[in-house]
């Protein structure tokens, strides 16, 4: 029998092309990032140099670096923590037969197709201390006395990230989760129900565990596409007050185009690259369930 | 004293009547079977009786207790389901007492019952293994296991061994049989397999196009159909069925087929001469000889099951099947002739497919 192995040269003349696009738009710039974490590079200077760990070393000297990775851990955690609890709680009412639910779910979905930015001014204008939705609906029904700061006050302003990362990551997982839903067969469900079993029971105890798999995965995937964001905060924040809305996607954008420090916002990214790989592993291998 | 009571029970899906007023007794301790073809609504039957769908009309009572508009959990129902439908995240164990732990029932009684159920079911070695690590033989039995352990009142069987192939099948029908006899349990099992009916039922419901067509034991159904479409669809191979013109000669009636073949009636039956009727005969009544009769036809194929021999020759327009004795040795391509003993013709209406009982 023909077997393409036999034929060397065809055989690396197909792997060819997707090779060379996976090198030179996926390894070579990690690798490169990686490389410029052990240099001085930054436009500045004409040449850099290789300096070992040092740039490793300033950073976990750094308080702002510690601040900003708890920041984003904090930030991204409970967004991403939010928005799960909301799209399972919307799949599975749009799961059920309800009126106009086709309606519903390219409404909700609309969220995704609006982009980062237009979002970002949006909920500035929810928030917005004069004249925004929140300030104003809170005071006429009497709720708050004054005007609050949400975007400029450092406790508030970190639960407004996160509402709006929420915000805009639920229909992607909703999405994901009503799918899954309707891959549960029908047949296990009636069997839960001849069983005995209520509708909350079926939901928790049937329902849920079967797509928990799919839901934590699609929960780590939006998780690291937040990671990747900092639209929001750099829109509605600037990450402030006092760098509390601070992300590590925007420290590292702040420390390339602001300090013209290349060489520390590419260890910043190697270690928030190696992070997430860490994380995304034992996450896997710990949560997703055998079934 | 029936013990499942189904009064004109009707069901539409939109305006699609998938059931039309069926009505059903079944006796305490029955196994009951459901056949039909697919579509017929034996399933949407199962499923009302099961509680999982709502008739559009009618009522239904079970142990002399109006259910209708009781919820599964209420009826104290098990149901084995086509594709099994275990639970894939729990285990053996985890799928047998879901119920009972739905149930709020004490710890060491669910040990005990789980314990026993697999005992019964061979499940020992299996009770920490889930559902994808085992066989299809395996999660059948586990999904009966699963309907074991709760004692119900009534067990529902949705095509369980359709997904099964030809030899576990056959395993697991007698499986279940002896089951249903060490259990004494009151079962509504769904086929279209009529071998599946024929062998476990006490009393088998032929259904078509969401009505009833007939409800009798295996042998009642087999020997005096009701219809064409009865006759039909029990017994394998299928019964073979002559049309023709009934015709009088000296020596009585016969039935003229299509071509030169002519088919001896039974002589005690007042025919009307020139009537269309259909004989229907099953293969194994149909005798083979190579001695002269006037039902004469031409072997195309021999099937030899190792049990049985049959012949499939052609009369006329149609091909038929007669069940012969192996040692008869016959070639693809012999001139055969064919006979069948009076009592064992069934006469049926050309037109509305009735057996034509009262005019034999």
């Amino acid at each position: 029998m023909y077997s393409l192995k036999q034929n060397k040269l065809l055989l690396l003349g197909l792997c060819l092309p997707a090779t060379l696009i996976v090198a030179i738009f996926i390894i070579f710039p990690i690798a490169n990032g990686v490389y410029m974490s052990f240099t001085d590079a930054s436009p500045l200077r004409p040449t850099s140099k290789f300096v070992g760990f040092e740039n490793y070393r300033y950073l976990f000297a750094d308080d702002v670096y510690w601040q900003v990775l708890g920041n984003t851990i904090f930030i991204i955690g409970f967004a991403t923590i939010l928005a799960m609890l909301i799209s399972v709680c919307l799949a599975l009412l749009l799961n059920n037969t309800i009126r106009f639910s086709g309606l519903y779910r390219s409404l909700i979905f609309q969220t995704w197709v609006v982009p980062w930015i237009v979002i970002a001014i949006l909920w500035g204008w929810i928030f917005n201390t004069d004249y925004g939705l929140v300030n104003g609906t809170l005071a006429q029904y009497g709720l708050i006395e004054s005007q609050i700061d949400w975007l400029f006050n450092g406790k508030y302003a970190q639960w407004a990230i996160i509402l709006c990362f929420a915000w805009r990551s639920i229909p992607f997982l909703m999405v994901i989760m009503l799918a899954a839903l309707q891959g549960v067969p029908g047949e296990v469900l009636d069997a839960a129900e001849v069983d005995g079993a209520k509708y909350w029971q079926k939901t928790f105890k049937v329902t849920l565990p079967l797509i928990q798999n799919i839901s934590l995965a699609a929960a780590l995937m939006q998780a690291v596409r937040m990671f990747q964001e900092m639209t929001l905060p750099f829109v509605l924040t600037e990450g402030g007050p006092m760098n509390a809305t601070m992300v590590l996607s925007m420290y590292s954008y702040n420390l390339a185009f602001d300090s013209w420090d290349f060489a520390l916002a590419a260890t910043v990214g190697s270690l928030w690259l190696v992070m997430l790989v860490l994380f995304g592993a034992i996450y896997l291998k710990t949560v997703v369930r055998e079934m | 004293m029936s013990y499942v009571e189904l009064n004109n029970i009707g069901k539409s899906f939109d305006r699609v009547e998938v059931l039309k007023k069926i009505n059903l007794s079944i006796k305490k301790d029955e196994f009951c079977v459901l056949i039909g073809p697919s579509g017929c609504g034996k399933s949407t039957l199962l499923r009302i009786i099961a509680g999982l769908e709502s008739p559009s009309s009618g009522s239904l009572s079970l142990n002399n207790k109006d259910v209708t508009e009781l919820r599964p959990r209420d009826r104290n129902i098990a149901m084995v389901f086509q594709n099994y439908a275990l639970y894939p995240h729990l285990t053996v164990r985890g799928n047998m007492e879901f119920g009972l732990k739905l149930d709020k029932t004490p710890k060491a009684k669910i040990n005990d019952l789980v314990n026993e159920a697999a005992a019964i079911l061979k499940l020992e070695p299996y009770l920490t293994r889930y559902p994808k690590q085992l066989s299809g033989g395996q999660r059948q039995r586990v999904a009966m296991g699963r309907a074991i352990v709760r004692n119900p009142s009534l067990f529902l069987f949705d095509e369980p061994l359709s997904n099964l192939d030809a030899k576990l099948r056959t395993k697991m029908r007698t499986e279940i049989k002896s089951l249903h006899f060490r259990l004494k349990s009151t079962t509504v099992y769904v086929t279209h397999d009529q071998i599946e009916a024929m062998t476990m039922a006490d009393k088998i419901v032929v259904m078509n196009e969401g009505e009833i067509i007939q409800v009798g034991t295996p042998l009642e159904l087999f020997d005096n159909p009701k219809n064409l479409f009865v006759a039909s669809f029990l017994g394998s191979p299928e019964i073979n069925l002559f049309e023709g013109t009934v015709k009088k000669s000296s020596d009585g009636y016969f039935l003229k087929l299509d071509g030169t073949s002519d088919l001896n009636l039974p002589q005690d039956l007042n025919f009307n001469e020139d009537q269309k009727i259909i004989v229907g005969i099953r293969p194994q009544s149909l005798k083979v000889s190579s001695k002269s009769t006037k039902l004469k036809s031409v072997v195309n194929i021999i099937e030899n099951t190792g049990t049985s021999t049959f012949i499939f020759s052609t009369v006329g327009s149609s091909n038929v099947c007669s069940e012969v004795d192996r040692n008869l040795n016959f070639k693809v391509g012999d001139d055969i002739f064919l006979s069948a003993e009076p009592n064992k013709m069934l006469i049926f209406n050309p037109e509305t497919g009735e057996r034509l009982i009262n005019e034999i």
